[in-house]
């Protein structure tokens, strides 16, 4: 209970800090307008020369194209924002100020900054995902909605997890920027049914960087051709990278010396 | 006495005259850029993997659209997009130009001032720059190109004079594209930040450079904006030579137009550079 009202306070602070910046507003407005239109751009241009992209019809990778868009709008909104917070603070030793709070650093490393206005990302990639849902309607039952939500849930844990661990690499590497840019671009890839891409990417999809996860094994759930393999294999990867990723994040801790600042 | 004969040390080398100078001048940017880049290996590495994966997107998906409907999409195989996306791949390294946030950046901080006093137009060291970063990036770049390529099925076979104008063409396109986007970059003398402005200008370039789709394969109307906007001359024109697609008339029409496109630049950037300098109040730097 304690944690939950320290996560809002946090996220209260986070969105007062934002606001004092309201011509950001504006332009993340352009940004997130142009980055849709693009999308859907590529959709209508695609789907004007086929029915189904590998058994996706255009209904469903629209659904495809809400997900990325909401998924993309909360890694913005606050994972990649805290963790490059953190991996700041670890090079100019700044982590000393979180260490000596008496609450679980993990949790308070993990909500302290939040960049407000990429919340428009989010909303918009609702906005799809309904548009997606009123045309998909016949074919989803409440089982596939609970399914979703379920994956949905696991799929931006994974993502979470996964930049804890790049961002504690910190702790003994000193830069690792890199690493994030590429995870970025290969973030572009989740637009599109996973199945398509050729072996070596599809595996760097799930297992390197965890962007199928996140973004379309949810949509399987929710079009119903998830099959019990994946929905086990998400829920094991889960657990085992929240274990995995707090089991790092105490190792580097321990590398951490401080820069006293 | 004797002993050495004392060389003046602070007595500034004869400057070379006319073409010599130039070449010296590009020369010195040249390898102090070269120092840099080297730095930054690592950088460079991850930064083309960044490059390589948005072509490989649409190219998978184009090619599982061409399969799906028995073979290819308007006369476009499987095999025809991966040539198609691999050339245009080369063709955006090839020209890759120094990004408008740079300029702006330098407006903004008042960084331009330095650049400003000195007895040469910054567009030198830029222009000199990128032709640096370029070369030493097409030398990591082709072979993972060619190594892509065969995974994909690639096949080039352009007929040999389009494969010549490939040379040239994309010689143009990256001046093309350096002036344009220098001329671009001109807005943030008014507006200090390029944001908004920016990109939009990518999202043109995606829809209308061929980039999400090879441009015969996009509605008309897009088609038609493709033909009159600069995008198309900067990215779509190069690669369709590759692809050995064009007749020699129309391949020279077209490098006419993109010649043109050029030329039409460097005055836009020449009257937008001289309004915007004059509004440059920036100090420091």
């Amino acid at each position: 209970m304690r944690q939950l009202r320290l996560i809002t306070l946090y996220l209260r602070l986070g969105i007062l800090n934002e606001v004092q910046y309201r011509v950001n507003f504006f332009s993340q407005i352009i940004q997130s307008a142009l980055g849709l239109f693009v999308a859907l751009g590529a959709l209508s241009v695609i789907f004007a020369h086929t029915t189904t992209l590998n058994g996706w019809s255009s209904a469903e990778i629209l659904a495809l194209v809400g997900v990325y868009f909401l998924i993309a709008g909360l890694i913005n909104l606050i994972i990649q924002p805290s963790m490059n917070r953190l991996m700041e603070d670890i090079q100019n030793g700044l982590l000393d100020y979180v260490l000596t709070k008496p609450e679980d650093a993990q949790l308070m490393i993990s909500v302290r900054e939040i960049q407000m206005w990429k919340i428009i990302d989010v909303g918009m990639g609702i906005a799809v995902l309904v548009a997606a849902l009123v045309q998909l309607h016949e074919q989803i039952g409440w089982l596939q909605g609970g399914a979703f939500i379920l994956i949905l849930t696991c799929g931006g844990l994974m993502i979470y997890c996964f930049w804890l661990m790049l961002a504690s690499t910190s702790f003994w590497f000193v830069r690792n920027d890199d690493v994030l840019m590429v995870f970025n671009s290969l973030y572009q890839a989740g637009r599109w049914p996973v199945e398509v891409y050729p072996g070596w990417l599809q595996f760097t999809l799930r297992f390197i960087f965890p962007v199928a996860f996140a973004v379309t094994v949810p949509v399987q759930a929710l079009t119903g051709r998830l099959t019990w393999p994946t929905f086990t294999l998400t829920l094991g990867m889960t657990v085992v990278l929240l274990i995995v990723s707090r089991f790092v994040w105490g190792r580097g801790l321990r590398a951490y010396s401080g820069a006293s600042a | 006495m004797g002993g050495q004969p004392v060389t003046p040390i602070d007595e500034p080398r004869p400057l070379p005259g006319g073409l010599a100078r130039w070449i010296d001048t590009y020369r010195a940017y040249s390898v102090a850029e070269m120092a840099i880049t080297a730095q930054y290996r690592m950088n460079t590495v991850m930064w083309l993997i960044g490059l390589l994966i948005e072509p490989i997107i649409y190219l998978v998906v184009w090619t599982t659209i061409a399969r799906a409907q028995g073979g290819s999409v308007q006369g476009y195989t499987a095999s025809d997009f991966a040539t198609y996306y691999l050339a245009l791949l080369v063709v955006r390294q090839a020209t890759i130009a120094p990004s408008p946030y740079r300029q702006a950046n330098r407006i903004k901080r008042g960084e331009m001032s330095a650049l400003l006093l000195r007895p040469i137009h910054p567009l030198h060291s830029d222009l000199a720059d990128g032709y640096v970063q370029k070369l030493s990036s097409l030398f990591v770049l082709i072979p993972l190109v060619v190594g892509v390529g065969l995974a994909f099925g690639a096949q080039i076979h352009p007929p040999l004079w389009s494969a010549l104008m490939f040379v040239p063409a994309v010689f143009v396109a990256g001046l093309l594209r350096f002036f344009f986007q220098y001329a671009v970059s001109c807005i943030a003398f008014w507006t200090d930040k390029l944001d908004g402005i920016w990109q939009g200008y990518v999202t043109m370039q995606t829809f209308l450079g061929g980039i999400l789709a090879p441009l015969p394969l996009l509605p008309l109307p897009l088609r038609i904006m493709a033909t009159i906007l600069p995008f198309r001359w900067i990215f779509s024109f190069p690669t369709e030579l590759v692809l050995g697609r064009l007749t020699v008339q129309t391949a020279l029409a077209e490098f006419a137009v993109q010649i043109a496109w050029t030329l039409l630049s460097i005055l836009l950037l020449h009257l937008l550079w001289r309004a915007g300098i004059k509004r440059y109040s920036a100090v420091g730097g």
